[in-house]
Order: structure tokens, then C-alpha cells, then sequence
């Protein structure tokens, strides 16, 4: 029961961050302006939303099913971290927020979903079975 | 025998949960601070040194009454330009004492096409240039000349080396090595492009004064000195063989300044770590101090069962060590995610000259932050050893009873 609550609560919380990452804590570029970021901000607003209802779905399942839901999460968590690092970026400048604060937070709230996904789903699929 | 020991040893560590759980959150954070401030005195250095190279200049003249402007140009990199025509720059050459004489055009940016932040754009002369040159670390990709750039490092470049300025497309030929100052922000252009430069940016929209456009005009001329002589001589002559007012930047002093301001926050982040460190320190020793009172009896039990001084001495050290690196993890993970990927962040906020530490100085700072570490955690360990050295097992048994 433990278990299942603190995973479901960071869950959540990781995926509320991931959402106010480029919305409300670091705001990229103002929309007016189409740039990478704006993209990259769509995009990562769609995946924190998914990631929350992740948690939300995992606490009214049993272990089998939290454990496949951690394990994609955690490809979730690399797809966080590819979209402002590979797949659409941020702008080029460093002096810009978006470069030089929003990326490097998406990438630790990536890096943190991932370890904690991955100790989840070990968690549950070896140390509990065994 | 020694398995034993470890395994005796993880469960008096499991047995004293709580205790260890605050002394290690207490190496976290010593940790933490180690790592954070080491890396706030890295960058203050790297970055006086980046200004040192930057401003290589004895002597700046620019228009009168543009000082402000241009100690802000120079330190925090501000994009509001200045110009005067470019023949004080020819009544300057044949003044005693000068060894080096360089001209430069800086030009009002709009963001430019590479770029979503504002784009310095120089025109400098290659043949007397001594302030850029130090920075190119790489080999060049051609000739620089007419339609050809030197770009910053924050610059971005398209795949097929070149970039955009004002809708037009220039090769670039050098790269500049991080400088943390306005240079990694700017693209440089020989004073033959100017002319056009000025003519791509009245397309889009910039003003220009007839004077700016007809050639003619430079923003600054950087003097070297030749060892020896005088700066305010040199600035009195330069100022007399004028026919407009021009004013004079010693760059030298704006440094000095600027390099006594590194200094007292050095200093302060120094006496930080120092402070950190030593209420940690001590906490840790009154921590050890009690725990060891309380384990007197234990220490003479072990004693009896057989386990020599040394064995007993080797626990306690490899059970702060145990301590201590896991503290360290902890603070090393935490620092890892917070203070290096929002260095630059809190620079740009702070107004910092930030360039991003070395690999090599990167490991030296977690070394220093795990170094500090240990060394706090046998410090401390130091007094439960001083009680097993004195440790009489007999009375110290008879005591508890």
C-alpha cells in the first residue's frame, strides 16, 4: 500500500512539474514568436499530463500491471528529455531562459521520473516476488 | 573473519537507523555546500580571467560623453551603440608610446536570423586586431575577408557553416572560445562588410545617422601601450590630437574594479564553506561523543569477545566511512541536479561572466566536496577511537552493570 501511494503521489507530482516546467516555473519564448521552444512547450505539456494520469491509473491496479505501468513511464521520462535536447530543441542562445533554465529542469525532472520508474518497477518485479 | 565483521557492521548501522540518517543528511548537506560553493568560486575566477583576456586593451577611445555606455558594453555586454568618424583612429597612430592600435564598428542589432536573442555585430580590422585574436582556438575554415564572419561562442551556425545576418548569408571562418562576455554573443565582420551590413539593416528597419552610413565611421579604437609608459600621457596626446572631443576608457581599471568585487565574493563564499563546514564539523564530533558514551560497554563486549583494538578502531573508520559516502552520493546527486544544469541560469540572473566549467574541473569539484567529507567524518570519528585507545573493558563493563 506504501508503495503504491508514494509512487502514485511522485507520479503526479513529477508530471505537474514537467507541465509547469515550460508553462509557469521557467516560461519559454512568448507565443507570438514560433520558435523551438513553443513546440517543445506543447509537447511537454502533453506528456506531464500523461504522466500524471499514469500515477493516477497505477493506484487502482495491482503490482503486475504498476510495474508495466513504471516501465513506461520510464520510456516516457527518455522521450521527456529527447524532446528539448534532440527531437525539437530549445532556442540556441544561452542568455535566453528557455536555454539556459527551462531545458536543464526537463531534463532533471526526466532523469528523476526514469530513476524513479526504474526502482519501481525493479522494486515490484524483483525485491517483492522474491 | 572479515565478512563477519562487515555483516556485524551493516547491522549496528541498521541498528542506529536514525542516528545515522541525520548524520548523513548532515554530510548531505555539507556535501552539497562543498560542491555549490566550489563551483560559485570556479566560475567568479573563470570569469575574471575571461574578462582579463577580454579587456587586453591598455587604452579605449570612443565618443565623448558614451563612457557609461561603454563600460556597459564592455562588462555586461549591452547592445546600445556609439560612433565617431574614423580618422581619430589616423591621428592617433603616430602618437609615442602606442605598440598596438586596433578600430572597431559595433552595430545596433536586431535579432538577427541565426539567433533568437540580439546579435552583436563588430566590424574589426584582422591585420591590427589584437583583442579577438586571442580567442580563436580553432583552425580556420578559409580566409576571413569581404562576406566572411568570426563568430562567439553562444552563436548558432547552420549545418553548412554559415549563418544569417539581416537576410544574407556569410561564411563562417573562426569560432571564438567561451568567454562568458559579450564576445560569445557577437559575429565579427571586416570593416569592408560594414557598409553592407548597414545597408541589410535599413532594409529591415534600423535608423541610421548619414555619417554611420557613408563608411566612414567606428565606434572605438583599442590601444596597446609599449612597456613603460605612461597611460595618462598617452591619453593626454591622444585627446590633444583630436579635432572632435573623444573620452578615454582605461580598461585596466574598470578590470581592477571589477576584480576586487570577484575578490569580496570570493571571500564571502569562502567564509560560507568554512562556516558550513565547521558547525557541521562540530555537530558531528558531539554527535560522536555522545553515541560513544553510550557505546562504552558495547566497545568493552566486542573486546571481550576476542575483537583486537585494531579490529575495533578499522570498524568505527570503515562505519563513518560508510557514513560519510553516503552522504556524499546524496549531496553529490542533489548538487549534480540543481547547482551545475542552473549554473548558467543564476549567472546570467546574477550578471556572471559564466563559462562552463571543464570536465577535469568538474571531477576536482565532487573530489573536493567528497574529500571534505571524509576527511569531516574520521575527524569525528576520532573521539569514539580516543575511547577505545583509554577503553578499560573491565571497569567499563562493571560501570553499566
Amino acid at each position: 500500500m506504501k508503495n503504491k501511494v508514494a509512487v502514485s503521489i511522485l507520479f503526479v507530482v513529477l508530471g505537474i512539474l514537467i507541465l509547469l516546467a515550460p508553462t509557469v516555473i521557467f516560461p519559454v519564448c512568448p507565443a507570438d514568436m514560433k520558435m523551438h521552444c513553443q513546440y517543445t512547450k506543447q509537447a511537454e505539456i502533453g506528456i506531464g499530463i500523461l504522466i500524471a494520469v499514469l500515477g493516477i491509473v497505477a493506484f487502482f491496479f495491482s503490482e503486475e500491471i504498476r510495474a508495466g505501468i513504471s516501465i513506461a513511464v520510464a520510456g516516457i521520462g527518455i522521450l521527456e528529455i529527447a524532446i528539448p535536447t534532440k527531437l525539437i530543441g530549445v532556442c540556441g542562445s544561452n542568455m535566453m531562459t528557455c536555454h539556459s533554465a527551462t531545458r536543464p529542469l526537463l531534463v532533471v525532472l526526466g532523469v528523476l521520473t526514469i530513476i524513479v520508474s526504474v526502482a519501481n518497477s525493479v522494486y515490484l518485479l524483483k525485491v517483492k516476488k522474491a | 573473519m572479515s565478512s563477519i565483521h562487515d555483516s556485524f557492521l551493516l547491522k549496528s548501522l541498521q541498528r542506529k537507523k536514525q542516528k545515522n540518517i541525520s548524520l548523513i543528511l548532515l554530510i548531505t548537506i555539507l556535501s552539497f555546500v562543498m560542491i555549490g560553493g566550489s563551483l560559485f568560486i570556479l566560475v567568479l575566477h573563470n570569469g575574471l580571467k575571461g574578462m582579463q583576456k577580454r579587456l587586453g586593451a591598455d587604452i579605449m577611445v570612443i565618443p565623448s560623453e558614451c563612457e557609461k555606455t561603454a563600460e556597459s558594453l564592455l562588462m555586461e555586454g549591452s547592445r546600445e551603440y556609439f560612433y565617431f568618424d574614423a580618422s581619430v583612429a589616423d591621428n592617433i597612430k603616430n602618437i609615442d608610446g602606442i605598440d598596438k592600435l586596433t578600430k572597431q564598428f559595433y552595430l545596433a542589432s536586431l535579432s538577427a536570423d541565426c539567433c533568437t536573442s540580439k546579435v552583436g555585430i563588430v566590424g574589426y580590422d584582422p591585420e591590427t586586431d589584437f583583442i579577438i585574436q586571442p580567442w580563436i582556438k580553432e583552425k580556420a575554415k578559409g580566409k576571413i575577408g569581404k562576406d566572411k564572419a568570426v563568430v562567439g561562442s553562444q552563436i548558432q551556425v547552420e549545418k553548412d557553416n554559415t549563418i544569417r545576418i539581416f537576410g544574407r548569408t556569410y561564411s563562417v571562418v573562426y569560432r571564438l572560445a567561451e568567454t562568458g562576455t559579450s564576445l560569445d554573443t557577437s559575429a565579427y565582420f571586416t570593416m569592408d562588410t560594414v557598409p553592407q551590413l548597414i545597408e541589410d539593416a535599413q532594409s529591415k528597419g534600423i535608423e541610421f545617422l548619414d555619417s554611420q552610413k557613408n563608411g566612414n565611421a567606428i565606434s572605438s579604437v583599442f590601444i596597446k601601450l609599449k612597456p613603460g609608459v605612461t597611460d595618462s600621457d598617452v591619453a593626454r596626446d591622444i585627446i590633444h590630437a583630436q579635432e572632435i572631443d573623444v573620452d578615454i576608457l582605461y580598461p585596466e581599471a574598470i578590470l581592477k574594479s571589477f576584480s576586487e568585487n570577484t575578490d569580496h565574493l570570493a571571500s564571502v563564499a569562502y567564509f560560507v564553506l568554512f562556516a558550513v563546514w565547521l558547525a557541521v564539523e562540530l555537530i558531528l564530533l558531539i554527535a560522536f561523543y555522545i553515541s560513544s558514551s553510550g557505546q562504552k560497554k558495547e566497545y568493552a563486549l566486542l573486546r571481550v569477545l576476542g575483537l583486537s583494538r585494531k579490529q575495533l578502531i578499522g570498524m568505527i573508520i570503515k562505519e563513518s566511512l560508510l557514513i560519510t559516502l553516503a552522504g556524499f552520493v546524496v549531496g553529490g546527486f542533489l548538487s549534480a541536479i540543481t547547482v551545475f544544469p542552473f549554473g548558467r541560469y543564476l549567472a546570467n540572473n546574477l550578471r556572471f561572466a559564466y563559462i562552463t566549467p571543464t570536465v577535469f574541473e568538474t571531477v576536482l569539484i565532487f573530489f573536493f566536496g567528497l574529500a571534505a567529507s571524509v576527511l569531516s567524518g574520521i575527524l569525528a570519528s576520532s573521539i569514539p577511537i580516543a575511547r577505545i585507545c583509554k577503553l578499560d573493558e573491565y571497569s567499563a563493563l562493571r560501570e553499566e552493570e
